[in-house]
């Protein structure tokens, strides 16, 4: 059927950074909120299933070295990609994705006829992105001083500690009520993808499903594909006449389908 | 009729002989069944001897450390009638003068009380310098903790490596809130208010509350018996080592970053803002979430009812 043909969207290397970083993420979510709320009889339990608050402290920097790992993966292949020259800014926010997020709001409170057109990522899309960046960042600098303590005091001052505790207990509640009320809405919970978007294993999603999802980018698609180029480097901001043609469509298309 | 009762008082005269003349006869060295007559437990099965010391297990006491002793190892002096204190006699004159200062805190059995000097005599040193000592013995706070306030009845008194011991490892933060995280005590002597609650929300507490044993409880940066001032350069002194038994390479600058500080110093202030930062942006951007998962939601309800309604049309 017409549509049903594959559009790659995450190749291997971003799957496998998605599963290391998500893996390493609930285990160390796992080994630490136990202690975070060590008062809690809970907590006692779930420490004993790991054999003690000693190995959890063991599976907890095992697992942050593998987050580490993800990260560092993540960076040198996106300079790998800009060294090849095919690297694509499309996670970088935009004027766009503001008023996107106004318009559809505008759209869920009825008093728009149809969502904003979106890119290759949705405003909610790059938010995860970036509040994991935001989070890895303020996760792993603490980790580290609470890890190093003797080495941190060597050239920052003590409070640095109690800082770090705050950051890395506090970001860490707020990491995990995002990724499992948040992330878990959009790409398990949500109706329309219950029980889950399978793109994180497939890599895939079909061209019906880019054009109701992600109008520009199909446009930007076919765009290439008319052009007879693999090699047409990647509109951004979109081009006028792609907008203008993914307009129509989107008008063309069932509204109601295209969310 | 009044054959009876004449019978009763002499079985009665006849039974205190034999008991005094038995208690009477020199205690020193005499075997514990003597004083047992009268301080044998009555409740073989309950745990007598904690509550109130004039009651002994025999066999729980037999099983305490000092299990071995005799009852004049600690109550010394008893050479005569069951407690004359006019009949006491070869108690030895320091530990008379510390019974005497004893003897304000707690009045009856200071001898034994004073008693654990006599093979404990350099624990009893390094006491005596302590704060505890100092505010005991030259201050005369009554509250100040003496040997068995921290080691618990000295009738069943355990090994520091039985678990139930007061003094086991895991066991001396609880044995030390006994005091420190009371707030009469507290209130009264002006101690810091933060000791304990500081502990409990470090990494040392908060292991330790989950099973850890290999963490830092009181004794390791403060010491046992000779707890000093944690303000006195005594104290920082030999602190970074301390640290440095877990941490290795600690500095003293690393050793003030457990300091049970109250809220109010400008170092911990920063905290608390860091605290209220992550208060504010957890509650906003998980408000902010939530509502577009609400929202997100009755739009996709909204559509199927209408997409349900045409189908039907």
């Amino acid at each position: 059927m017409e549509g049903n043909e594959k559009v790659l969207r995450w190749n291997v290397h971003y799957r496998l950074q998605h599963v290391l970083m998500f893996t390493s993420f609930i285990v160390l979510v796992l080994t630490g909120i136990p202690l975070k709320y060590a008062g809690v009889g809970v907590s006692r339990v779930f420490m004993n299933l790991w054999g003690g608050p000693e190995m959890a402290s063991t599976v907890h920097r095992t697992a942050a070295v593998v987050m580490i790992i993800s990260c560092v993966y993540h960076l040198a292949y996106l300079g790998w990609r800009m060294w090849k020259r095919i690297f694509s800014p499309d996670m970088i926010p935009s004027l766009k994705d503001l008023r996107d997020l106004y318009d559809n709001i505008r759209f869920y409170l009825g008093l728009a006829p149809r969502p904003p057109l979106f890119g290759r990522f949705t405003y909610w899309e790059k938010f995860d992105y970036w509040a994991v960046f935001w989070g890895i960042f303020i996760m792993v600098g603490s980790g580290l001083v609470l890890w190093f303590p003797v080495e941190t005091v060597r050239f920052l001052p003590v409070w640095f500690l109690g800082i770090a505790k705050v950051a890395h207990s506090d970001e860490a509640l707020l990491a995990g009520l995002a990724i499992f009320i948040w992330h878990f809405y959009n790409v398990h919970l949500r109706p329309e993808i219950f029980p889950m978007n399978w793109v994180w294993i497939t890599g895939t999603i079909t061209r019906k499903e880019l054009k109701e999802n992600y109008p520009l980018e199909y446009e930007r698609l076919r765009l290439q594909e008319a052009l007879g180029s693999h090699r047409v480097s990647k509109v951004h901001p979109p081009e006028p006449e792609a907008v203008a043609s993914a307009k129509r469509t989107g008008i063309e298309s069932d509204p109601e389908q295209g969310i | 009729m009044m054959r009876l009762p004449w019978i009763a008082g002499f079985v009665l005269v006849i039974v205190t002989a034999t008991l005094l003349g038995t208690a009477g006869a020199p205690a020193q060295g005499a075997d514990n069944e003597t004083c047992l007559v009268c301080h044998r437990s009555p409740q073989e099965s309950s745990k007598p001897g904690q509550k109130d010391p004039f009651y002994i297990h025999p066999e729980l006491f037999a099983r305490s450390v000092h299990g071995g002793f005799t009852c004049d190892t600690c109550h010394q002096g008893y050479t005569a009638g069951p407690h004359d204190p006019a009949a006491m006699k070869g108690v030895d004159e320091s530990l008379l003068k510390i019974a005497g200062e004893l003897q304000k805190k707690r009045g009856k059995g200071a001898i034994a009380l004073a008693s654990c000097v006599t093979c404990h005599y350099e624990i009893f040193q390094d006491y005596s310098q302590s704060v505890h000592g100092v505010a005991l013995l030259e201050k005369g706070v009554k509250d100040a903790p003496y040997c068995l306030d921290c080691h618990g009845p000295p009738h069943t008194l355990m090994s520091k490596e039985s678990p139930a011991s007061r003094n086991f490892y895991t066991n001396i933060p609880t044995t030390c809130a006994s005091c420190h995280g009371n707030s009469e005590i507290i209130l009264k002597y002006r101690l810091n208010t933060n000791v304990v609650p500081t502990y409990r929300d470090s990494f040392h507490g908060k292991k330790l509350i989950l099973g850890s044993s290999d963490v830092a409880v009181c004794s390791s940066c403060h010491g046992a018996h000779k707890v000093v001032d944690p303000r006195s350069p005594a104290f920082m002194e030999g602190l970074a080592n301390r640290c440095g038994q877990c941490h290795e390479g600690a500095s003293p600058k690393f050793a003030t970053a457990f300091a049970h500080i109250p809220a109010t110093q400008t170092s911990e202030k920063i905290v608390r803002w860091a605290e209220r930062f992550f208060a504010v942006l957890t509650g906003g951007v998980i408000l902010g979430l939530v509502t577009h998962i609400g929202l997100d939601l009755a739009s996709q309800v909204r559509i199927r009812r209408r997409r349900k309604n045409k189908k039907r049309k």
